[in-house]
């Protein structure tokens, strides 16, 4: 049959989803069972064949990863992105949401220029639920997850302060008009990334063994830095690009500063994580081509939900995960002492 | 700490080599026979969790054979895998016998 040996190709192609060892000793035989269902004539995978076999084939990665039986600097590096990225995000969004009301009052922000932001909306909860979740959230976001009674009491911060920190930006947007971002990407995509460094790798109690002394000043240097510069920019700048321009580049920074003082290749690993999220400038720029097509001049509160709401719920995978993460770790714990 | 609960592929994965050792494709044909063609296994799925059962030790390896220049490879259930097999049926009868017990009573109740 002509149309076999072009099937096949097809297979093999979507089999190298699957880790290298598990192609070696299964790869021969999926070729043939994937051969022996395909029905006569057929020259491409179905798409229900094509999800299975990527799906398979990434679970099969995970599985490994988390087995230990996969690479250990992919492992490391996640256990690594599991501490740097929710200090990184948290210093983003700080920066953003204090750039964001110095913006809109039109100068340094003052105790009468609060009360003004405050009178218009819900502020004083957001910024209180904010401030608290950014203090614990940076001190705690790792070594506590190894221990028993934190481990839940993180867990539940970390998804406290994303999603206050998401709805607070929300509640400014709605209330005084976006400036055009790609936060809820950038977000997603890190939040994402968060989700499977916590269940796929050692986790937080891990990253922070990894991380030197040095790479946990240069975070804090470079977060405080980046807050710092937006802030004060904010005020003193009509350009918002400015500082959506140090607010986008930050992050590469902040992991570039840190993956400097890591060994390799768990360093260079780390960076290649950072620039996943790094691909939401081809996101935001289709979705801004479909905004300014749909001639969404301001934000409504639909639009808000529509763009804020999925992060909100990522948000909560994170602390679930974050959550697994620290039983699996005292489970490790426990047998370790056994 | 309590066993985890076999996901319904594996059980009835499970199943299908309770009856002897199969090949891949055996396997997924069985299946679907099993379940009344509800659950159709596809390759990547079944693979992986071949490939989970047999590093827990729950599966093995049988034989391995060449056929029209294909590998085709026969698993079976290890002494493990027959016993998880066992304690989950247990598991799954010791529901139904309750969740039968309740809808009995709550028929009598109806009526």
């Amino acid at each position: 049959m002509s149309g076999v040996p072009v099937l096949e190709r097809r297979y093999r192609r979507l089999l190298t989803w699957f880790p290298t060892e598990h192609r070696r000793v299964y790869g021969e035989e999926m070729i043939g069972v994937l051969l022996a269902s395909a029905s006569a004539g057929q020259s491409r995978p179905g798409r229900a064949e094509i999800l299975d076999l990527v799906g398979g084939g990434l679970r099969a990665r995970l599985r490994r990863v988390r087995t230990g039986e996969g690479n250990p600097a992919w492992r490391d590096a996640l256990a690594v992105f599991s501490v740097v990225a929710p200090v990184v995000l948290l210093g983003w969004l700080t920066a953003s949401y204090l750039a964001n009301i110095e913006q809109q009052v039109g100068g340094p922000l003052s105790f009468p220029r609060y009360q003004e932001i405050v009178s218009r909306t819900n502020f004083a909860l957001l910024t209180a639920l904010i401030a608290a979740g950014v203090a614990v959230m940076a001190l705690a976001a790792g070594p506590a997850l190894a221990r028993r009674r934190q481990a839940w009491a993180v867990a539940m911060i970390r998804v406290i302060a994303a999603a206050a920190g998401v709805l607070g930006l929300a509640e400014v947007y709605r209330v005084f008009g976006a400036p055009d971002n790609e936060f809820t990407l950038y977000v997603s995509l890190i939040a994402v990334l968060e989700v499977i460094a916590l269940v796929a790798s050692q986790g937080p109690a891990r990253g922070w063994q990894l991380l030197s002394r040095r790479g946990v000043v240069v975070l804090a240097l470079i977060s405080v830095a980046v807050i710092t510069v937006c802030t004060a920019g904010a005020a003193r700048t009509e350009y918002w690009n400015v500082i959506n321009t140090v607010l986008d580049i930050s992050g590469g920074v902040s992991v570039l500063g840190v993956a400097l003082t890591l060994r390799w290749p768990v360093g260079s690993r780390l960076m290649v994580l950072w620039a996943i999220p790094g691909y939401q400038f081809f996101g935001f720029a289709a979705a801004q081509y479909l905004f300014t097509n749909l001639q969404y001049g301001s934000w409504t509160a639909f639009e808000v939900d529509f763009r804020f709401g999925p992060t909100a719920v990522i948000a909560v995978l994170v602390g679930l995960a974050g959550w697994r993460s620290g039983r699996r770790g005292r489970r490790h714990a426990l047998d370790a002492s056994d | 700490m309590t066993k985890p609960v076999l996901q319904e592929p594996s059980f009835l994965i499970l199943t299908a080599l309770a009856a002897g050792p199969q090949h891949g494709y055996g396997i997924m044909t069985d299946v679907a026979s099993i379940s009344g063609d509800r659950i159709k296994l596809r390759a990547g799925t079944l693979y992986a969790a071949l490939d989970r059962l047999r590093s827990d030790g729950i599966i093995d390896v049988d034989r391995e054979e060449v056929v029209d220049g294909r590998l085709r490879r026969y698993y079976k259930l290890t002494q493990t895998g027959i016993a998880v097999l066992d304690e989950e049926v247990s598991r799954m009868r010791a529901n139904v016998k309750v969740a039968a017990r309740r809808l009995r009573t709550l028929a009598a109740g109806a009526s």
